[in-house]
């Protein structure tokens, strides 16, 4: 427990006598001081519930520590998780009692912490692949950050939870055998790209992974195509082929003019040009990469 | 980037052995392995000699020799020449007509005296043009249906 807040609070409370009267709310800073989290919350759940005390920011104040540090003890499980939304919830009500601005201050301070964790779960839980529960704390995360702050310019942060967000597909998909799955998985990926394109047309990573992404989809339908299919059946999957190809290429040449020295975009524009079957650029930029390595 | 996959040579193999089933060569060439040559592509070979593993050609076990040299070369059901000029293709094809061999060639002009069939590029696809004098002359009977997908046929 941070030992300034109880020095602050401590003496917010001997000097509206709070202590002295023994009500709720008191003894429920009585107790968070006295690091009895348990007994606080349960004071704390009383005071909210009288109607006097309830009108009063400071109560809303209380609990939003006390659910804090709550959460802080259990910051890995839905109960936890839940005491954070107690505590953010107690924190915004405060910040609409407190006319005074007496707690604002600390309040948003307190908001943005619990906004970054909210963040970092997203984060967390794109590690772990569990791609809704990430969307949905990056959406608390914002509605959070919208509140503390309207103003908030939220690209950057959309761009790098988009780009995180569809790498990990990325893996996702070069790993599933099912093609519905891949199909499904296929379609987020690429509205993730182009959602980072939309934001910010110049950002190399989605431009050349979105090139990639069409690109190896195409490769892939032809590595797993049999020798027994058809052969009209040949035009058929080429054609669908030609067509995702077709499809990396403007991508891969912007990613190639934001940044004409980056190997893997030459790599990437040779193999797209080879696989549309115009040998003469795939050489080209194959001899360009070819130089720079030469230079290295 | 998936660059363990040479989407061309993949593509190239699978017209390889489509154009093998497509196709009736003499009785001496109706038993034993079925000989798939390739010339200067090793990434269309490996696919090839992957795909022989599991598949057979009209009843024959396949099998894929890879050449360097013409002189080395021997009978053979079907010869693939990478290679965009005639100095490339001609020691290969003309060794290759000794036999009742399939020539196939992917570089402009190849059709008209080289090869029976040659890949082009059309709209960025692969297909392919058939001349009906090389398959006369190897004594190799084509299906109708083959000639219908070829983007052209020379007679």
């Amino acid at each position: 427990m941070n030992r300034l807040l109880i020095t602050i609070l401590v003496t917010l409370l001997a000097s509206t006598g709070l202590f002295a009267q023994l009500d709720p709310a008191s003894l429920a800073l009585r107790a968070y001081t006295n690091k009895d989290l348990a007994k606080a919350q349960e004071l704390i759940e009383l005071a909210i519930k009288e109607e006097q005390s309830a009108a009063l920011a400071k109560t809303w104040y209380f609990r939003g520590y006390i659910y804090k540090d709550l959460y802080k003890e259990d910051r890995f499980s839905s109960a936890g998780h839940e005491k954070r939304n107690v505590s953010i919830e107690s924190f915004l009500k405060t910040i609409e009692l407190d006319e005074a601005k007496e707690f604002a201050g600390d309040c948003a301070q307190s908001l943005k912490y619990l906004s970054s964790t909210l963040y970092n779960d997203a984060a967390g839980y794109l590690d772990q692949d569990r791609m809704d529960q990430a969307q949905d704390f990056y959406d608390r995360y914002k509605t959070l950050e919208n509140k503390i702050n309207p103003e908030m310019d939220f690209t950057a942060r959309d761009i790098e939870f988009m780009l995180y967000k569809a790498s990990k597909l990325s893996v996702i998909y070069e790993k599933a055998s099912d093609p519905a799955e891949q199909d499904r998985l296929s379609i987020d990926i690429v509205n993730l790209y182009m959602g980072v394109i939309k934001l910010d047309s110049n950002d190399i990573g989605a431009n050349y992974n979105l090139a990639i992404h069409y690109y190896n989809q195409g490769v892939n339908i032809i590595d797993n195509m049999d020798y027994e299919l058809p052969f009209d059946e040949l035009f058929k999957i080429q054609e669908k082929v030609m067509e995702l190809f077709t499809k990396a290429l403007p991508f891969m040449l912007k990613a190639y003019e934001l940044d004409p020295t980056r190997k893997a975009t030459l790599q990437g524009l040779s193999g797209i040009y080879f696989g549309l079957s115009d040998i003469e650029k795939s050489e080209y930029y194959q001899k360009e990469l070819e130089k720079l390595e030469s230079n290295e | 980037m998936n660059s363990s996959v040479n989407p061309r040579a993949k593509m190239k193999s699978l017209f390889i052995y489509k154009f093998a089933q497509a196709i009736e060569w003499p009785e001496a060439y109706k038993q034993g392995d079925f000989i798939i040559a390739v010339v200067n592509d090793d990434d269309l070979a490996k696919n090839l000699e992957i795909a022989a593993q599991t598949k057979s050609l009209n009843s024959q076990p396949v099998v894929v020799k890879r050449y360097n040299s013409a002189a080395d070369v021997g009978k053979c059901h079907v010869m693939y020449i990478s290679g965009s000029s005639a100095s490339e293709v001609v020691p290969y094809s003309t060794k290759a007509k000794q036999y009742n061999c399939l020539i196939i060639t992917e570089a402009p002009g190849m059709i008209d005296r080289y090869s029976a069939i040659n890949f082009i590029a059309v709209g960025g696809m692969i297909k392919f043009e058939m001349n009906r004098k090389l398959f006369r002359d190897q004594d190799l009977i084509v299906s109708n249906s083959l000639e219908k997908l070829a983007a052209s046929v020379v007679n």
